[in-house]
């Protein structure tokens, strides 16, 4: 057959520079590589927006509070309280003081419990006469005064929690982990007990490293649990590019790690190639690919930077601007990071995962 | 007997009140020094001096026009002192807050304010009676008052805590009057109305969307109960001496 205008020898030449590496990447300055991601809904700063999620979802709230857009604080910070205690007090982190969310599973128990599907265990942990929240154990510095104390601070957050995602347009959700603890009675902590507070009982407490089918499953139900009160939302998924501090599979830290975030990456593609409800942003590639050198990590390689921050977030709304205000391409000045939020520094970030380390004796040399 | 009111944009409403209700107290007289905002920030007392000035012209002017042409607080020309308002408020403390959480925010409050800095300074520098004030409660956004304040400590709770903080300070707290706070522990609605902004010469309200700033009438029955116990006060002090 003659070749001639309009006919393709193969599907690949209709294709547009980006799906080629050499274009798209291999020549392409690292800060100007562009498109990684096609948001599939519009967010304007109306809209009203809940993060939670691993460490790296910190992030995700103060960009847009810092762009003007409608980051929802359903835990308001006590009028007066300063900028210092209120980040020491977990306040202005997430839409609501649930402190990080590292699983699926984990996700799933605080809207169960929000909606009152289920009521989580009375479990308290205790030291030198503090009482610390198994579900959320850093949430005060110094732990809580009573049980009670505890109680009712947990209520208020639930209280918050709910509202949240009952009233949220888009709901931000990072993964962050697949491996968690598991208390025998059924529910999961975020840290294994005996770590920040608690006693570990190898009888009771479980380690357990979810798999891609839990996962999914897990946030399904979280997802189909939040729209029975808010059946508009929408998720957006990200992975937190912040490798495992340790791990209890047996495997070396950076094979786990990359097993862990493989898993939590194919969750967040099989979810949002299947349901228009679902889309994914791409924070993890941008700071783990191979083009960018791991310049991104701060020298324990596993932090990331405060410019990697702003450089993900930017991409972010430089991604939007592209897709729905036909920009072509990000101008060089959009793509040049800039300070942190609030030149705050990336040590600002909640990560009880950190605590891990100082029970690791080389890490302390 | 003559007070000096060290304030910020709350002063306007003290100032239209004492306009209604200043000649009942014939033998009182108040003199305001007070520059919207955090004007008052820059205003730092000077010991060899003794008085309080300020290096900024516009906060300057704004202070000779509320007193009536003084552009500095000479501390030994008043009897008395009533510290308003300068970003010390009374917040809403909700009843499921951790005490530590409470206690914090409550010191922030207090040591972040101009309120405290001042009210320390002049316990420190005068013999005189020392008093202050919280800026008022802000008033209810909305009408409906169907949802109880069981969830919140009560005013008159959190101003004690606030007291507490003043407490080794020679310096007493005036607090806002029960009958000036609907079911809510807001300020009535009737107090907002018509609440004049700090230009004193200049009649302009604030917006009828400002819910912070209260009228002459709020003002003039808070100077109804604060006078004569600054009176009181500065009276039993002369008695001792």
């Amino acid at each position: 057959v003659p070749l001639g205008i309009g006919i393709v020898m193969n599907p690949y030449e209709s294709l547009g520079e980006n799906s080629f590496w050499a274009t798209a990447v291999g020549r392409v300055e690292p800060l100007n590589i562009y498109g990684l991601w096609e948001p599939k809904r519009r967010l304007l700063r109306r809209h009203k927006i809940a993060t939670y999620g691993s460490c790296f979802a910190q992030h995700i709230g103060r960009a847009l509070q810092k762009r003007k857009y409608n980051w929802m604080q359903c835990e308001e910070t006590p009028h007066g309280l300063s900028a210092e205690n209120a980040s020491n007090y977990n306040y202005g982190i997430y839409s609501s003081r649930t402190g990080n969310i590292y699983t699926a599973s984990l996700l799933l128990q605080w809207v169960e419990w929000a909606l009152k599907v289920s009521v989580p265990p009375e479990e308290v942990w205790e030291k030198n006469g503090r009482y610390f929240d198994p579900f959320r154990p850093n949430i005060e510095p110094d732990g809580f005064m009573s049980e009670n104390e505890m109680l009712r601070s947990r209520e208020l957050t639930l209280e918050a929690f709910k509202q949240s995602f009952a009233e949220a347009n888009l709901f931000v959700f990072t993964l962050g982990l697949t491996e968690g603890w598991i208390n025998t009675e059924g529910y999961e902590y975020p840290m294994c007990p005996g770590t920040v507070a608690g006693e570990y009982n190898k009888e009771v407490h479980h380690f357990k490293n979810h798999t891609f089918r839990e996962i999914i499953r897990d946030i399904r139900r979280s997802v189909a649990l939040i729209r029975t009160i808010n059946p508009k939302v929408r998720i957006l998924l990200t992975v937190s590019p912040v490798p495992l501090t340790a791990t209890m599979s047996g495997n070396h830290v950076l094979t786990a790690t990359t097993e862990s975030k493989s898993v939590l990456r194919a969750v967040a593609g099989e979810l949002s190639r299947s349901k228009i409800l679902f889309d994914y942003f791409p924070s993890y590639e941008i700071i783990t690919s191979s083009p960018f050198q791991g310049v991104f990590y701060n020298e324990n390689k596993r932090t990331v930077r405060p410019e990697g921050v702003d450089f993900v977030m930017q991409s972010f709304f430089d991604c939007m601007d592209m897709k729905f205000k036909t920009q072509a391409k990000p101008t060089a000045r959009t793509r040049k990071t800039s300070q942190s939020d609030n030149g705050r520094s990336n040590d600002y970030v909640v990560c009880e995962e950190e605590l891990l380390a100082a029970f690791n004796v080389s890490d302390k040399q | 007997m003559n007070i000096c009111v060290i304030s910020n944009s709350h002063a306007a409403s003290l100032k239209n009140g004492w306009e209604t209700i200043g000649e009942r107290f014939p033998n009182i007289d108040i003199t305001f020094f007070a520059a919207p905002n955090r004007g008052m920030s820059g205003v730092k007392f000077d010991v060899e001096s003794r008085a309080y000035k300020t290096r900024n012209h516009s906060v300057r002017k704004v202070l000779a026009m509320t007193s009536g042409g003084y552009g500095r607080i000479d501390i030994d020309s008043y009897n008395a002192f009533l510290v308003y308002g300068l970003f010390l408020d009374i917040p809403k403390l909700d009843l499921r807050l951790s005490e530590a959480v409470k206690s914090v925010t409550l010191d922030d409050c207090v040591a972040r304010s101009l309120n405290f800095r001042f009210v320390k300074e002049l316990a420190e520098n005068t013999c005189s009676p020392v008093f202050y004030a919280a800026s008022p409660v802000p008033a209810s956004k909305t009408d409906d008052l169907s949802s109880a304040v069981k969830n919140h400590h009560s005013y008159r709770e959190v101003s004690s805590w606030v007291e507490a903080r003043y407490a080794h300070i020679r310096a007493s707290i005036i607090k806002q009057s029960d009958d000036t706070l609907d079911e809510n522990e807001c300020s009535k609605m009737v107090f907002t109305v018509g609440s004049k902004r700090l230009k004193f010469g200049k009649e302009e309200s604030h917006s009828e969307l400002d819910f912070k700033h209260m009228n002459g009438v709020f003002g003039a029955q808070f100077l109804e109960s604060a006078v004569p116990r600054i009176r009181s006060q500065y009276a039993s002090g002369v008695a001792e001496i």
